[in-house]
């Protein structure tokens, strides 16, 4: 055979061998990266601003079902504290052992069924949203908890609680039973794109499935809070969003 | 006219060689002048090569006037033809053996002959002879998807018919034409010829017809005419206007045996005897200089079983792995594929491919609207989906006397919502005429069309409004199949 043709013929070989490495090569990936399964989070400190970000923000904007006017749209803001001086601000009701960051929630809105001051206060464990006013016919401070997490959190994971009144000497209200409803998801919330994700419904364990429930709280690996919904009387609803941090 | 030098690649050919290649023309100038200086300086060249001018003058006498006897070639197209019966035989005599049947089975059921074979140490590189004459035709190895194994048959003195099968691996390791004129003259009853049946290439070549130049080509030409005498040659030398009513005129002193035709059906058997004026010329040569001269060489049929196409229809089943996968990682009977292939010549095929696979592909979005969100769902899952494909492959003879074959091939296809490009390693083994199992290893990509995550969530929130976007799934689009194939073709 012709050595020049069989030259050729390497060289086409060749050249069709490096078209195809190439064109593999050439694609971004081969193939996509596998979504690793996250497990249980296990530590539900993981899922709030590091208490090292003193001083962050985080603004949300708050709309309420019951308004048909502008104003009900308001923006209302947290303040992360360390928990030594969230402490000092509301000696005594964060409890032995805990940690936790210090929210505003100013009053700016019109007609508003705004939240005080809350704390949140964690362990690996729990973490609980403290809620305080002072009951000024008692001259003393009334304090709700409302357990946010409870490790671990995974799909399904459920949990119970009861609200406390320490005003009063005793646990009050209805048992409260939370479950993760959607985990680790990602949500896109006002044009903003939010990975790890998580819902929990909060209901009153007294009710079906099928009622509709007390809140549900969506949280974000690393930000916290990042919707809040009450399902308040009647059927007001008011849907408090995460709009800016940092 | 400028030769062309057809010592392309291979250690430095001997002086002999050189002086052979003189002979058949195939020494360009500079390599003549060389070789010429070389006889010039060393007595022994210059012997060889007196050597060879004698045999080639006597070749050349030897034809004038000469014309093959009826009784002798119907003598050589009589073995021609049982050479191509024993050929057919001779795969039938391989899968006899009974590891033959023991692999053939192993490699059905799961490839385990792939690396079987791998293992194996290769006789192919080993030439091997086989005299018709002493050994039971079943000892000739051969079979329709053998490449490169080509018998040469020689006649000595009256018709005794001397075949010789050659097996290569490599037509670049094929030797080339040698024309041993042996003996002296004493013999005139003597008829003479040589002819040559290429009994492989059925597979590598799959036309029918190939012309004598085709045979310059492959460089597999071997003429053995053993125990010839110049007088035999001088009386029963073959002119070449006298095979196969050819008339090929034959105008220089100079004459060498060249090519023979043989076909399976025994029906031509062509032995040229030409000329040049100085130098033997090969037939593609003088096919060049005087298309007249062999207007009548008709198309050498090769030693291929009548009845072959081009065409080759393959069912496989296929285990493999998919990467990342929604499911399990590993599945068996993964894949269900037919397979029709074309050969384009010997060794490129090119085919379409229907599988019915497990592809990792979405299902299609899945919306629901709860009070706090509209959650859609889209993530690519196993699913099982016709696939449609286009391939090229290329073929290369690993065992001439198995007719092991390795194939590569490159595919790409369709699937519903995406697309799949392949590159594939496999292995051929005929078991008979037609059937061949089949085993080998793909790695396809898969690429699924589907919208990614944030398209689908920017279709979500132009339709929802503020309602937030809850998207589960992945964003996966891009997978890996790999598969250990197995099965069987048959080539009509």
């Amino acid at each position: 055979m012709n050595r020049n043709i069989r030259n050729c013929r390497m060289y086409a070989k060749s050249l069709l061998l490096l078209f195809v490495l190439g064109a593999y090569a050439g694609c971004a990936a081969i193939v996509d990266a596998p979504v690793q399964p996250t497990g249980p989070v296990t530590d539900v400190r993981s899922i709030y601003l590091p208490l090292t970000t003193v001083g962050d923000t985080l603004r949300y904007s708050l709309r309420d079902s019951d308004c048909n006017h502008q104003l009900c749209f308001v923006d209302t803001f947290a303040i992360v504290t360390q928990g030594r001086i969230a402490g000092n601000l509301a000696p005594g009701i964060i409890p032995a052992g805990f940690d936790g960051f210090h929210t505003t929630f100013p009053h700016e809105g019109y007609g508003m069924d705004l939240p005080g001051d809350t704390l949140f206060a964690t362990t690996q464990n729990e973490a609980y949203n403290i809620s305080y006013e002072e009951d000024h016919s008692h001259h003393s401070i009334l304090t709700h908890r409302w357990l946010d997490l409870k490790q671990p959190i995974k799909d399904s994971a459920s949990w119970q609680f009861t609200t406390a009144d320490d005003g009063s000497g005793g646990n009050s209200g209805p048992i409260v039973l939370a479950t993760v409803t959607l985990f680790d998801f990602t949500a896109n919330l006002d044009g903003v794109t939010y990975t790890h994700v998580s819902e929990v419904t909060y209901r009153d364990s007294r009710r079906s499935s099928h009622d509709r429930p007390l809140q549900i709280k969506w949280y974000a690996k690393d930000l916290g809070l990042l919707r809040m919904i009450n399902y308040l009387d009647g059927n007001r609803i008011t849907d408090q969003r995460l709009i800016k941090h940092g | 006219m400028k030769q062309t030098n057809m010592q392309s690649r291979g250690p430095i050919p001997s002086a002999e060689e050189r002086i052979i290649q003189y002979m058949d023309g195939e020494l360009n100038d500079s390599d003549s002048a060389e070789l010429l200086h070389r006889a010039s300086v060393s007595p022994e060249i210059r012997q060889l090569l007196a050597d060879h001018e004698q045999l080639a003058q006597l070749s050349q006498r030897a034809m004038l006037g000469a014309a093959i006897p009826a009784a002798l070639e119907e003598r050589v197209l009589a073995q021609v033809g049982q050479l191509a019966a024993a050929n057919r035989t001779a795969s039938a005599a391989f899968w006899n053996q009974s590891w033959i049947k023991y692999s053939a089975a192993a490699l059905l059921l799961g490839g385990v002959l792939l690396s079987a074979f791998l293992l194996r140490p290769s006789d192919s590189a080993v030439p091997a002879k086989h005299n018709l004459a002493e050994q039971a035709p079943s000892q000739t190895p051969s079979s329709l998807f053998s490449f490169g194994n080509q018998a040469v048959v020689s006649a000595q003195g009256a018709g005794d018919i001397k075949v010789e099968s050659r097996l290569l691996a490599d037509e670049q390791h094929a030797p080339r034409a040698i024309a041993n004129i042996r003996g002296a003259a004493n013999n005139a009853t003597h008829a003479s010829s040589a002819a040559r049946s290429y009994t492989s290439l059925q597979h590598s070549v799959p036309s029918k017809h190939t012309t004598v130049s085709a045979i310059n080509r492959e460089s597999k030409s071997l003429t053995d005419v053993a125990g010839m005498t110049p007088a035999a040659v001088n009386s029963s030398a073959v002119n070449s206007a006298s095979v196969n009513s050819g008339n090929i005129a034959t105008p220089a002193p100079l004459s060498t045996p060249t090519s023979v035709a043989a076909s399976d059906e025994a029906t031509v058997a062509q032995i040229g005897f030409v000329q040049n004026r100085n130098a033997v010329t090969s037939v593609a040569q003088l096919q060049r200089e005087d298309s007249r001269n062999l207007a009548h060489v008709h198309p050498i049929q090769f030693d291929q079983p009548a009845g072959i196409t081009n065409f080759e229809l393959g069912l496989q089943t296929s285990s493999g792995f998919s990467y990342p996968a929604s499911g399990p990682n590993v599945h068996p009977f993964a894949d269900f594929r037919a397979n029709l292939t074309y050969f384009l010549d010997d060794q490129n095929v090119v085919g379409f491919r229907l599988t019915s696979g497990l592809f990792q592909t979405s299902p299609g979005i899945v919306r629901t609207v709860t009070s706090s969100a509209t959650i859609v769902h889209d993530e690519v899952t196993e699913q099982r989906e016709l696939a449609e494909e286009l391939y090229y492959g290329h073929r290369f003879l690993l065992s001439a006397q198995s007719g092991l074959a390795l194939e590569t091939a490159l595919g790409a296809g369709l699937i519903p919502q995406g697309n799949t490009i392949a590159l594939e390693l496999g292995f051929k083994l005929p078991f008979g005429d037609h059937f061949m199992g089949t085993a080998g290893f793909s790695l396809m990509r898969i690429h699924s069309t589907a919208p990614l995550m944030r398209d689908v969530i920017a279709n979500e929130l132009s339709n929802s409004g503020s309602t937030p976007v809850v998207f589960e799934g992945s964003d996966i689009r891009n997978t890996l199949n790999g598969r250990i194939e197995y099965g069987f073709a048959y080539r009509f």
